[in-house]
């Protein structure tokens, strides 16, 4: 199993911690925690990953472009994504467009990319300008960029988001402005894995319904708990210097309650936003062409 | 074409040495290797400083930087550029000075006449014999005219026949042209050739300068003669004409047929190389062939040198190991002797 | 073409041929075990024609060809002038070869991060990068190159009546070409390594910049476009230069 490092896999670390996953008789040969999700769907194309909770846009990338055999059987939330900006410098959308401006952003094939490329068409903006004044780096290194200073404005997926205004930064969009009912990370399994043992993939779809309940009924214990998975796995990241830098910076629980609030847990998950998604990047050129969103889901493990 | 004098000059090997030259003359520096002849070359280049004094004319030339020497120098290994046509090796000297175009390019072309080499003019050294080569780097040296004419070992790098050809042209040239030129070699013969005069320089001393003939008939020290090889000097009293180039003498009552044209024969001299001994009669003509009798056997590293008695005179002469072990020849046995004919050199004048 | 040269040159294409068809079937076969997506180098060509049709190839090759061509050139003709007085004159040789010891070993790439801190991530980087380089690997062939032409050839030129100068102009120089040539041809491949992996570190445009991108997306078509063409590069610049030498040369080598 692998593992974004954010709160959006939050059914996953909330269920490590509570042993769910032992309780329906799923033992987890391997734990692997990664920054971003292109460096997520990498290691997808390697054989010893199975199941995945990975942000959509790189889910699709793995699938079109490296042919890795995967179905996403179940969502884990909607939105999750946002871009904070220092509010001295910027107090518009247009403001992005200043030439001195220092933007940081993930690189292209993430999600966050994909929310910067919705909010240039959005806003009318100019791509040439805005990306002319983009530094790509991992968000971790984004905030701790912020919190010295070196950067004016940032594209961010939570918790990152919200960490940023700890050091004086304002949310200025989020991505529900930018998108509506955009589908953050989803639940991805081979599809091996779904021929030779699909009760393994039920009970996985099970464990994370139960989780995601539990997260939207217990909000602050569920942020106790992820401050506490996130900061025990930080250190082991990938790649390592990731873990170097998510060293540095503190991940409190009142950040992920106020982070957490910002996402919309569900596993529900609708074929129409997938499709939109898929047609979306392809537009943008990550994948070559557009396919149908029916090819990547499986959605009969997900109780009605 | 100045005289050139060195005075008290000590570089290297070469302490308080001393030698002037005579206007046009050519000089020859003979010695073994190592005797500190290139170095006084270089001296008189100004390639390299020294203590002491050069004069060109009896006017001191230290001051003053090689180029503005106005020498011409043929290194041992010729140094011909290898990235110019031979045109343009030729043509060094008058670019570097800045000269017209035209004014190069018309002494270009009569240097590549006078040395016969036109057809090579737009060849590169790589692909010239040792020969071909020579020509080119001599000509490259006489292109500025300069007044003094520095040749280091010229002919080392070719094969005998060459050599010999070019020895001749050499030394034609150099009377053509009348430079005063220092030709430094170790090979004897070749000097001897070439020569007006002789300087024979030893450990950095010059021991003898005088014409060949002086050098070989009188050999001023042990140093010289050892140097040379020894040779037999015998005392003619007598001689006549036999034929063209031929003539009879008589030294110590032995009759010696030599190879010379002129009028009286006062010496000759034969190197001990150039005596055979045999211990039974040799076939052929009874040209310089005489008796003789075994005095004394020495056995050196290289050779044997036996001293025999003939005639009136006492004569050396020289067996490789090898054929001395052959014959049978003990001190006190008879022998025959065979003069070389060819070998035989004669002296006409006066001492110098 | 003779027909010896046609021969030869048949002999040097069938194994790049040969190569080229191996790839083809062993990854339309998928006969690399574990690996999900191994283009096949048809795939790769297609793409490499997209890449260049939509400009993004042309684009990003422009970036790291004009940024290799100025350091480059900058860093070889500084090179090459420090090398010549340091070659020429010994005192200089002298007071300057213990730091330029010390300076030459040091990787270009290990500049990177006191580059990075001191000038930003702008044009500036790699420019400077390549120029560090080539600077130093052509400064030392030049010496070398210089101080290896035999005395003699000097001291001929001096009794020709060649002033210093002149004889470093007409003799010397033209003698070191070759060692100069080494340096320059060695170099100009070592650029193209050289600018693509700052590029990946740093840099928004560029091959290297285009090479990350394509990881990012899993798109290992685009990424062997990218090794292809840095390979294509090396090779064309060590060839370029190796042509220009042998022009300057065979006539007298």
């Amino acid at each position: 199993m692998a593992v974004e490092f954010t709160d959006h896999a939050a059914c996953a670390y909330i269920s490590q911690d509570k042993g769910w996953f032992e309780e329906e008789g799923l033992k987890l040969t391997a734990y692997e925690s990664y920054v971003t999700g292109m460096a997520l769907a990498a290691a997808l194309a390697r054989g010893d990953i199975e199941v995945a909770y990975i942000c959509l846009v790189p889910a699709i990338n793995a699938y079109a472009n490296a042919g890795v055999p995967i179905k996403i059987v179940a969502g884990t939330h909607k939105y999750g994504y946002g871009s904070v900006v220092n509010p001295n410098k910027i107090k518009t959308v247009n403001d992005l467009e200043k030439p001195d401006i220092r933007l940081g952003c993930v690189s292209e094939g993430g999600a966050v990319d994909v929310i910067l490329h919705k909010t240039i068409d959005k806003y009318h903006l100019s791509e040439d300008k805005i990306l002319n004044n983009i530094q790509r780096m991992n968000p971790p290194k984004q905030v701790l960029a912020i919190k010295m200073g070196q950067l004016d404005a940032a594209f961010l997926p939570e918790q990152w988001a919200t960490m940023a205004e700890e050091f004086g930064f304002e949310m200025l969009l989020m991505s529900q402005d930018v998108w509506p009912e955009m589908q953050g990370s989803v639940l991805v399994v081979k599809e091996d894995l779904i021929r030779d043992h699909p009760e393994v993939v039920r009970k996985l779809v099970k464990v994370s319904q139960k989780a995601t309940n539990w997260e939207n009924q217990h909000p602050d214990e569920a942020a106790e708990v992820m401050a506490r998975q996130l900061q025990v796995v930080g250190g082991s990241l990938f790649p390592a210097e990731a873990a170097e830098v998510a060293a540095k910076l503190e991940i409190t629980s009142q950040v992920l309650l106020r982070s957490m609030a910002r996402l919309e847990y569900t596993t529900a998950i609708e074929p129409k936003v997938v499709q939109e998604t898929i047609d979306y990047i392809a537009k943008l050129g990550y994948i070559k062409s557009s396919f149908n969103a029916e090819d990547i889901l499986d959605l009969s493990f997900l109780e009605k | 074409m100045p005289t050139i004098e060195l005075k008290n000059i000590s570089k290297y090997i070469c302490q308080e040495v001393n030698l002037k030259t005579l206007d046009k003359e050519l000089l020859v520096l003979l010695g073994p290797n190592g005797a500190g002849k290139t170095t006084l070359l270089n001296i008189i280049a100004g390639l390299i400083d020294y203590k002491g004094s050069v004069l060109f004319d009896n006017l001191p030339v230290d001051k003053l930087s090689t180029s503005k020497r106005e020498i011409g120098y043929l290194f041992q290994d010729l140094v011909l550029f290898p990235h110019l046509d031979v045109a343009s090796n030729i043509a060094y000297g008058l670019r570097a000075k800045g000269e017209p175009l035209p004014k190069i390019k018309s002494r270009v072309d009569e240097l590549l006449h006078f040395m016969k080499i036109r057809h090579l003019s737009s060849r590169y050294p790589k692909h010239l014999s040792g020969g071909e080569k020579q020509r080119v780097a001599l000509a490259r040296a006489l292109a500025l005219s300069p007044k003094v004419l520095l040749l280091d070992e010229p002919l080392s790098s070719l094969d005998t026949q060459t050599s010999k050809y070019l020895r001749t042209e050499l030394r034609q040239l150099q009377k053509e042209l009348g430079i005063t030129t220092i030709y430094v070699t170790h090979d004897l013969v070749e000097a001897e050739e070439v020569a007006d005069r002789i300087a024979i320089i030893y450990n950095g001393h010059v021991d003898q300068v005088a014409t060949p003939e002086e050098v070989f008939f009188y050999p001023k020290n042990e140093r010289v003669s050892d140097f040379i090889g020894a040779p037999n000097i015998l005392n003619c009293d007598y001689c006549r004409s036999v034929g063209r180039g031929i003539m009879e003498v008589n030294c110590g009552g032995l009759s010696i047929i030599v190879p010379h044209d002129g009028n009286s024969v006062q010496r000759i001299a034969l190197f001990p190389r150039d005596i055979y001994i045999s211990d039974t009669k040799p076939p052929g003509p009874r040209v310089n062939r005489f008796k003789g009798v075994i005095t004394s056997i020495k056995s050196a590293d290289d050779a044997v040198r036996l001293e025999v008695k003939a005639g009136g005179n006492s004569l050396l002469a020289e067996m490789s190991h090898s054929i001395f072990e052959d014959m049978d020849l003990t001190v006190g046995k008879e022998v025959f002797l065979i003069l070389k004919l060819r070998r035989i050199r004669a002296y006409e004048g006066k001492i110098g | 073409m003779s027909k010896l040269k046609r021969l030869s040159l048949g002999w040097g294409i069938l194994p790049v041929a040969i190569f080229l068809a191996i790839w083809e079937i062993v990854a339309r076969l998928d006969l690399i075990p574990g690996q999900f997506f191994f283009p096949p180098f048809s795939i790769v060509m297609q793409e490499f024609y997209y890449l260049t049709a939509n400009g993004v190839l042309g684009h990003n090759f422009l970036s790291s060809l004009t940024r290799v061509l100025i350091g480059f050139c900058a860093g070889s003709i500084a090179g090459i002038a420090v090398g010549i007085i340091m070659g020429w004159r010994d005192v200089i040789n002298k007071a300057l070869n213990p730091i330029i010891s010390l300076l030459y070993p040091i990787p270009a790439l290990g500049w990177l991060p006191l580059l990075m801190l001191w000038l930003g991530i702008g044009e500036a980087l790699p420019i400077t990068i390549i120029f560090i380089c080539s600077f130093f690997p052509v400064l030392y062939n030049t010496v070398t190159g210089i101080r290896n032409v035999d005395k003699d050839f000097i001291q001929v030129a001096r009794t020709l009546g060649a002033s210093d100068t002149k004889i470093l102009t007409t003799v010397v120089l033209p003698l070191a070409i070759p060692n100069i040539f080494t340096g320059l041809r060695l170099e100009s491949g070592m650029a193209w390594r050289v600018i693509i992996a700052a590029e990946m570190v740093a840099i928004p445009t560029g091959i290297g910049a285009l090479l990350m991108k394509a990881e990012s997306l899993i798109r290992i078509d685009i990424i062997i476009v990218c090794l292809i063409v840095l390979s294509v590069m090396c090779l064309s610049f060590e060839k370029f230069f190796a042509y220009m030498e042998a022009k300057l040369t065979t006539k007298w080598r």
